[in-house]
């Protein structure tokens, strides 16, 4: 039976239709709107333009209909929205359904309200940071600096993820791979709160495992090339900071740091992981000064051989592994030849002062192949000349009667000639005439290949007007003008049971080019110094006495050591003539081993630990190494058990040949942190005679302590065991004389009058304290190639790292150790029995719910007694 | 008020006179059992592994390890399924049992029915989500100690907490409803406050009590679960305004639900930082437990977002009411 109170009329036939057109309409639209998202995968495509173009079939068949199902349906969707919307307010305004028609418009208020209330809410909110440590807080001060960049400066922050944590955690496990997790997670987070701070923030997550990296790189860097290299170069888990086509890194690592050594003793030896924050300040100090100029490094060699161009595996004496590590750190890196005429010199003395860049050294080096092939071109021209008319008189002779021919063939053959061996000979003229003129093919190549490679250097105008500044005192100041930190690489001696390797006097610098370092230092402009030993071959002579050894010794020394040292050693640094050995070297050799394939062991070096009871604050270079070796991960313990050759990739350093270098105590005073970096072990000695003699008189080296009368004894040259300092990190004012002239004569006057008079000295100190002196910053190694590689290993790599931006006021990058304000992270734990975790988990999962079940139970007992 | 009062207790005790209460309250501990003893295994876990934030792995918004990742989504695809559990029987099944009109012509207005029904579910609501906090020890690696030192701070707290008792005999022993509720506003803002002043200005306390493990994320994460909570009720209170059938009810707040729960998976799909990803994030509730509320941080967002869908909802409901009235 019909249901009487719903009359069919037109009306509702019409009402039906309307909506059934309207539902299908919305299915349209939806269909319409999924193929579009299919085709296109941006919500950029729907615009007005782009969908009239796709329904004008622009895009294709597919998208011509897709677009059509979307625009129709929307269409009708629009359309009978409004139809019932006038059909409402015309029911609406009748008596009867006013109250009800009250009720829907108060429905449609409150939903209405609460659209605009979220959308209010949406682009208008506050996040409130809860947390007992404000973990997502930026510190105040901080977040006003990054309220005051300009949005029309945007910075781009790209977090790239390699799945790699350099070279200090070249081994993944299951520490590096936790690390990896928590520091993604921490970066992200803070990547959230600088999202606050507006548009003038873009950040981008990269991942080189995702499906598309590759395109979504090419996007980001198509009008950022610089932003690309950066990428590129980047070792490991990197964050780049781009802005203004510059770009700045921050490694994960530096952001926050696995402490491994904590890492495995925490909990009692259960393990955890253990990351030291390095301060969210680092990471906003890389926004904030994104912009500014990469700081520059010179690194000033005698030869091009020694520069830090090139890697060629073979060039045992290259520094390219200092400017890998340093371009990577973003230092800009120059190279400055302090030598010349090495083509012509015959001695020492033929070597002339320079401040050539690389390309000039290659220049002048070039002209003396050229200069060189094209003296081996004339002279073998002048042999086949000589063969040539040799053989224009045989062929004259060979008609002639023998012992005619045989004078003649006398005059350039020596012994008996006979006829049978005429043919011999000449066969040999023929030969030598063909060696000579293939020869002279050789040297025309030869030379060909000098002009060549002469002519591509020539291209380079700079080298060529750098050439035309002969005064090497205003070329080097001229290079060094806007250098920030000089770096002075003397590679000496590698091994001493090899014997001295490169003569010390090849590194001494002229006057003019240690008056430019000094100006250089004036300037409060950091030095770091790798001094490899200068000690000569000398051996004592059978009957010399020990006086007399010394005195020939001190004129051996006199030419090793230059003024570039004796500034070091007005500065306090005392650098010690002896080299020092360990007690396997010489083992070594005693049992063969040193010249058979295997090379002894040397024990590492020992980095200075903080110090205890002299109240000076940690030496910075060496804490921030200590910190660093916490982190390393250079192979899995279970490899260390394995592979003996993994142990050596341990972070240590290992040096051979080195030089006690230390500070005077009277400048230790005058500086708040210990001036030592690292120190040799206990079981090294120094010697004057570090070499050993393998010729008719064999010689080794062997520990004899300074004789308690020398006037040695007690000095820094004393003959005695290790431990010696080899390396100091200085930080002081430069010394009175160095910028008032006057003071190194006063001081002198002072010197006489202090037995009569000591109150012009003491004026003088008070003076020299009023003086305004710059601070300079000095880090000087007493070994020249511990950074020389063409690739350096992560403990050299670190050390010569932290030194450098040490050196260059960039302590923000050098590692920190946890403290009270930043404490170390680690994940949180419950210290539990095993007992009371069973408890635990039985309770939790099986009691509680089952006592409610039980409960449940006794209720419904209970109501079925009732 | 006293009729509002009684309905109320009315629909709380219902939830325990018959088998659903009992059968949401011990799937709902089963469920919280299992996150609780993932996140056990965490923090008494060997080795390089853990949980930075025990209550993103309780509220199903930790991504590591995997299993915790799964156990959130189970998580999150119940939460609208057991608040739909809790909600659909309220007005659906007087629908289906026509005691319903009986309701409405009560002298009892249609909004105090919602409040009292609304307020009913919410309190089994708050008392399934108290039995965790029996958890709660553990995951803030908590330890007391008696101190004894009384102050005028703990003493606040004290009263505070008797006047609660208070509330709670008036309410039960069906006395001056407006006095219960005053009672138990000023019981609650004394040992709110009480407790606050005497742990973070006393420099002697009661009971000593010390977190090994930041506390704060506990107490936003169960802000934001009774929030959030509220929302979903809401929901189905509305939904259930709608249907006679207690299934259909349960279905469609479910769907209803469904609909705050599935953005948070769109955020895979988006970039962080776009604008689809902030409608996502805005949208899905698991999302805003994930980033926000387990790691300590309020964020108002989500907060406007569940009160206002809260209220809507309920407003949505009175007016579902008086048009049934209306008919």
């Amino acid at each position: 039976m019909a249901d009487t109170r719903q009359r069919t009329t037109w009306g509702n036939r019409f009402r039906f239709l309307a909506r059934a057109l309207g539902l299908l309409g919305l299915l349209a639209a939806i269909s319409g709107v999924v193929l579009l998202w299919a085709q296109f995968r941006s919500a950029d495509f729907f615009t007005p333009e782009r969908l009239r173009a796709a329904v004008e079939g622009a895009n294709g068949q597919y998208v011509q209909v897709a677009a059509y199902l979307a625009g129709i349906g929307g269409a009708a969707v629009l359309l009978i929205i409004l139809i019932e919307m006038l059909s409402s307010l015309v029911t609406g305004v009748g008596r009867r359904t006013a109250a009800g028609t009250v009720a829907t418009i108060g429905a449609v208020a409150a939903v209405v309200l609460l659209v605009f209330v979220n959308l209010i809410s949406f682009t208008h909110y506050k996040r409130v940071d809860c947390t007992r440590d404000k973990r997502f807080t930026l510190p105040p001060e901080l977040a006003a600096e990054f309220g005051k960049l300009r949005a029309s400066a945007p910075t781009t922050i790209v977090v790239h993820q390699t799945h790699n944590f350099g070279p200090l955690m070249s081994t993944r496990d299951s520490f590096t791979k936790a690390t990896e997790a928590e520091v993604t997670t921490k970066v992200r987070d803070l990547v959230e709160l600088f999202r606050e701070f507006g548009p003038q923030f873009k950040v981008v997550v990269l991942d080189t495992e995702a499906f598309e990296y590759r395109k979504d790189l090419e996007e980001l860097t198509k009008d950022a090339p610089e932003l690309l290299a950066a990428i590129k170069a980047a070792p490991e888990n990197s964050i780049f900071f781009h802005a203004n086509k510059r770009v700045q890194r921050l490694a994960f690592n530096e952001f926050m740091q696995l402490d491994k050594t904590a890492s495995e003793e925490a909990d009692g030896g259960r393990a955890n992981l253990v990351l030291v924050p390095q301060g969210i300040d680092r990471f906003a100090q890389r926004v904030l000064t994104v912009q500014e100029r990469r700081p520059k490094v010179a690194v000033c060699v005698v030869h091009e051989l020694l520069t830090t161009a090139g890697d060629d595996p073979r060039n045992r004496y290259t520094l390219a592994g200092v400017r890998k590590s340093l371009t990577t750190q973003g230092f800009d890196v120059v190279d400055v030849v302090l030598k010349k005429n090495w083509n012509n010199a015959r001695s020492l003395s033929d070597l002339k002062p320079a401040a050539d860049t690389r390309e000039e050294s290659k220049l002048e080096r070039l002209e003396g192949d050229l200069d060189d092939a094209d003296a081996l071109v004339t002279s073998v021209r002048a042999e086949v000349r000589q063969f040539e008319v040799i053989r224009g008189f045989v062929d004259k002779v060979k008609d002639r009667p023998w012992e005619e021919r045989k004078a003649f063939y006398q005059q350039f053959v020596r012994g008996t000639l006979t006829e049978a061996k005429e043919p011999e000979l000449l066969a040999m003229l023929a030969s030598r005439l063909k060696r000579a003129r293939e020869k002279l093919e050789e040297a025309a190549k030869a030379k060909q290949e000098a002009e060549k490679n002469l002519a591509e250097v020539m291209q380079d105008e700079r080298a060529l007007q750098d050439r035309r500044m002969s005064n090497v005192s205003t070329k080097l100041t001229k290079q060094l003008a806007d250098v920030d930190l000089l770096i002075i690489v003397r590679h000496t001696t590698e091994d001493a049971m090899k014997g001295p390797g490169i003569e010390a006097g090849l590194h001494a610098l002229s006057k003019e080019q240690v008056k430019v370092a000094k100006e250089f230092m004036k300037q409060g402009k950091p030095v770091l110094a790798c001094l490899g030993p200068i000690t000569p071959q000398v051996a004592s002579q059978p009957g010399e006495s020990p006086e007399d050894f010394d005195k020939r010794l001190v004129t051996e020394f006199a030419g090793a050591s230059d003024d570039f040292e004796r500034m070091l050693t007005e500065r306090g640094v005392e650098l010690g003539s002896t080299v020092i050995l360990f007690e396997g070297e010489t083992k070594a050799i005693t049992r063969g081993g040193q010249f058979g394939n295997t090379q002894s062991e040397v024990p590492p070096l020992l980095i200075a630990e903080p110090p205890t009871d002299s109240g000076l604050q940690p030496n910075p270079v060496a804490a921030a190494f200590r910190l660093t070796g916490r982190t390393a991960v250079l192979e899995s313990d279970s490899d260390r058990l394995a592979n003996d050759a993994a142990a050596k990739r341990k972070f240590e350093i290992r040096l051979r040949a080195i030089r006690p270098v230390s500070l005077a105590p009277n400048w230790q005073a005058k500086q708040p942190f210990a001036a030592e970096i690292a120190f040799t072990s206990a079981d090294s000695w120094n010697t004057f005679q570090p070499y050993p003699q393998m010729g008719r008189t064999v010689r080794i080296p062997t520990y004899t302590p300074t004789d308690i009368n020398d006037p040695k004894k007690g000095t820094r040259d004393e003959e005695r065991k290790g431990p010696f300092p080899i390396a100091v990190a200085v930080e002081n004012k430069v010394p009175a004389t160095w910028v008032n002239e006057d003071y190194e004569r006063q001081e002198a006057t002072a010197a006489l009058l202090t037995p009569y008079d000591s109150t012009f000295a003491m004026g003088l100190t008070v003076g020299a304290s009023k003086l305004e002196r710059p601070t300079q910053r000095m880090v000087v190694f007493g070994n020249g190639n511990m950074f020389t590689a063409p690739k350096l290993d992560p403990p050299e790599e670190k050390l010569l790292l932290h030194s450098v931006n040490w050196l260059t006021n960039r302590e923000d990058r050098l590692p920190r150790a946890a403290t009270e304000k930043t404490p170390e992270w680690h994940y949180p734990r419950v210290a539990m029995s095993d007992r009371d975790r069973i408890l635990w988990q039985g309770g939790t999962l099986f009691g509680l719910p089952l006592l409610v079940a039980a409960l449940g139970l006794f209720v419904m007992l209970l109501r079925r007694i009732r | 008020m006293r009729a509002t009062m009684s309905l109320i207790r009315r629909e709380f005790a219902a939830y325990f006179t018959g088998p659903i209460g009992y059968v949401a309250l011990f799937s709902f501990l089963v469920l919280t059992g299992l996150l609780f003893n993932l996140a056990l295994g965490l923090l008494t876990e060997k080795g390089p592994r853990g949980i930075e934030n025990p209550m993103q792995v309780m509220l199903g918004g930790a991504e590591n390890p995997v299993w915790a990742l799964v156990a959130g989504v189970l998580f999150w695809g119940l939460f609208p399924a057991v608040t739909g559990i809790i909600t659909s029987r309220l007005i659906a099944e007087e629908r289906g049992t026509g005691t319903l009109e009986a309701l409405l012509t009560a002298p009892i207005r249609d909004w105090q029915v919602v409040i009292a029904k609304f307020v009913a579910c919410f309190g089994f609501y708050a008392l399934m989500w108290a039995a965790t906090l029996i958890y709660v020890p553990v995951l803030t690696d908590l330890h007391a100690e008696w101190k004894g030192n009384f102050t005028p701070f703990a003493a606040m707290l004290g009263v505070g907490l008797l006047f609660i008792v208070f509330a709670k005999i008036c309410f039960w022993f069906e006395l001056n409803g407006w006095l219960a509720l005053l009672l138990g506003i000023t019981g609650l803002g004394l040992a709110i406050a009480g407790g606050y002043c005497h742990y973070t200005m006393d420099s002697e306390q009661v009971v000593k009590l010390t977190a090994g493990i930041d506390a704060n994320p506990v107490f936003t994460s169960y802000l934001g679960i009774m929030l959030a909570g509220a929302m979903f009720l809401a929901l189905g209170l509305l939904v259930s305004s709608w249907v006679k059938s207690q299934l259909v009810a349960w279905m469609l707040s479910l769907l209803l639900g469904l609909c705050f729960v599935l953005p948070a998976v769109l955020r895979w799909w988006f970039e962080p930082g776009s604008d689809w990803y902030a409608v996502a994030y805005y949208l899905g509730v698991p999302e805003h437990f994930r980033r926000d509320f387990t790691r300590g941080v309020i964020d108002t967002r989500p907060i406007v977002l569940y009160v206002s869908v809260t209220l809507c909802c309920l407003f949505l409901t009175v007016r579902s009411l008086e048009a049934r009235r209306l008919k």
